[in-house]
């Protein structure tokens, strides 16, 4: 295997739910050996569970939610997954909207 | 005559900033869209990757492209621009890779 145990992504981070006001959650399938360790970024901020987010690890499944979206949540997300192998890199852009009436 | 059906490219997400250990995997990944299927190029000092380098690798599918680049040195230290292109338009966004120093 070309990768060794290297992180690499199944299913790249993707977006659900992106109304002001409902919860978006990022969602993604890592695998790599030693298990990788993941963190979310937007701009350059480290995410971290608390106030309006979570992160969740499942497995090899890997969520980052964030509740009560407002306009300002908008932008690039960045996943990143580490281990002692090499690293990893995706990103996913959320477009939260007003909601229709 | 025939009307123009399709999209022009467009990258839909594309970390900007990186970093990597020498010696170490770096795997980048980018989501786009477009169609027809563009066709998709990663440059780095205006040459097209993996350039004949063993080290570098890129795989792509219809609407994500991964760059891998395996045994990291200092001097893969850079800027990478993934450009994407079809018919109808093209589209690109560049990654800045930083290598940590151990």
């Amino acid at each position: 295997n070309l990768f060794g145990g290297a992180p690499r992504f199944l299913t790249r981070p993707k977006a659900f739910a992106v109304c002001v006001g409902k919860d978006a959650t990022l969602s993604c399938t890592i695998v790599g050996s030693p298990t990788p360790l993941i963190t979310w970024e937007k701009e350059k901020l480290k995410l971290t569970s608390g106030g309006r987010f979570k992160t969740v690890e499942d497995g090899d499944v890997y969520r980052l939610t964030i509740y009560d979206l407002t306009l300002e949540d908008s932008g690039q997300y960045m996943c990143r997954a580490k281990n002692s192998v090499g690293e990893a890199y995706a990103a996913v852009t959320l477009k939260v909207a007003l909601p229709t009436e | 005559t025939k009307g123009v059906k399709g999209t022009p490219p467009k990258i839909e997400a594309l970390p900007e900033e990186v970093s990597a250990e020498p010696g170490k995997f770096l795997t980048l990944a980018g989501s786009f869209s477009g169609d027809p299927v563009p066709s998709v190029q990663w440059v780095r000092s205006g040459r097209t990757l993996p350039n004949g380098d063993q080290r570098y690798r890129v795989e792509n599918t219809a609407d994500l492209t991964t760059l891998m680049i395996s045994a990291v040195k200092e001097d893969d230290a850079g800027a990478y621009t993934l450009k994407l292109s079809n018919e109808l338009g093209s589209d690109s966004a560049t990654v800045n890779v930083h290598i940590r120093s151990m």
